[in-house]
């Protein structure tokens, strides 16, 4: 057993994919990950090629819908809400995948969560400078004692930094994310479809005549 | 959810309920049920996307149905074995419902 820690693996899940993909190539078989220590475990054994597809569903489903199973989907593992099923097959060879929309919601919330945050510490952070700065200005310079709780002040600077360019780059990072995965999964209504219904309503509410209006645009 | 709290749930159905599970005989997109519901009730129910949708979700949750994503990533709904189970306890209900529409349609002329 191999333990790999991939800290944010879940900002870019179509990565993780992939990465999972060549692990199994080099013989490592994913097995299952604990989402608390971002630790991922895998079986060494044969290298095989395997296809990944990570999911994130509240609703926990126990078996794959059938049409999945039938094209070589199997659960590769379960972890919390999310979900990795793989596939042997090659990847032209398949045409279903399990459903990638919570990710996208579960994504968004996490940005609303991480979206405070920042602002918080930012606040902090300018807080901060500005009594430095004031101190400085009016006093014409500071007068530095030597002491060593200064380490809290310092270890404190680094951890608003440290929370602030976090949140920056997990914002950065999963609006990307869902940028692409939104461009992948199509809405529930064609668009041309939903043209063809409002004229149908429109044909309705107009009556006859309208219809015979229509009919001439079409 | 397990079949007996689904049936208590799931029976009697709404006629959309019923009409979008009888169309999902074959995987389907949420588009796909609402021509086929219409094609089979000869235009005589036109759902909308709004219903089609909340209930897709609301039978997703119980487990009557699941979903996956095509080739082109759209989603499309199949029914679970518990679904299974669920139509053929309605179809049994609504057969025992037109067997006696038939009995005693005669007395209402």
């Amino acid at each position: 057993m191999k333990k790999v820690y991939r800290p944010f693996w879940s900002y870019d899940v179509q990565k993780t994919e992939t990465w999972l993909s060549d692990m199994a190539e080099q013989g490592l078989v994913f097995d299952r990950l604990n989402r608390w220590t971002r630790c991922f475990y895998f079986q060494e054994g044969k290298p095989k090629k395997q296809v990944y597809r990570i999911a994130y569903d509240k609703m926990k489903t126990s078996v794959l819908p059938k049409t999945l199973q039938d094209e070589g989907w199997e659960k590769a593992a379960t972890a919390g809400n999310w979900e990795f099923s793989s596939n042997e097959q090659p990847q032209s060879a398949i045409k279903t995948s399990p459903i990638r929309d919570g990710i996208i919601k579960h994504n968004r919330m996490i940005t609303f969560l991480f979206f405070p945050m920042v602002f918080y510490f930012m606040v902090i952070l300018l807080n901060f400078t500005v009594s430095m700065m004031s101190s400085w200005l009016q006093d014409g310079g500071s007068n530095i004692v030597e002491s060593p709780m200064w380490i809290v002040t310092y270890l404190f600077f680094a951890l608003v930094l440290g929370a602030i360019v976090l949140g920056i780059y997990s914002i950065a990072k999963i609006t990307g994310t869902n940028k692409e995965l939104d461009g992948t999964t199509d809405g529930f209504w064609p668009v041309d479809e939903i043209d063809q219904q409002s004229e149908k309503e429109l044909k309705k509410a107009l009556g006859d005549e309208g219809e015979i209006q229509l009919d001439v645009f079409t | 959810m397990d079949i007996q709290k689904m049936l208590k749930k799931y029976v009697p159905m709404t006629e959309t309920a019923f009409y979008i599970l009888l169309s999902l005989t074959e995987p389907r997109h949420g588009y796909g049920i609402v021509k086929h519901v219409e094609e089979i009730t000869a235009g005589r129910l036109v759902l909308g996307s709004g219903t089609v949708y909340g209930t897709l979700t609301k039978m997703q949750k119980d487990g009557v149905i699941t979903v996956f994503a095509d080739e082109q990533r759209k989603t499309v709904y199949e029914i679970t074995g518990a679904g299974k189970e669920l139509m053929k306890a309605e179809i049994t209900r609504i057969k025992e419902l037109q067997r006696n529409a038939i009995v005693f349609e005669g007395e209402f002329e």
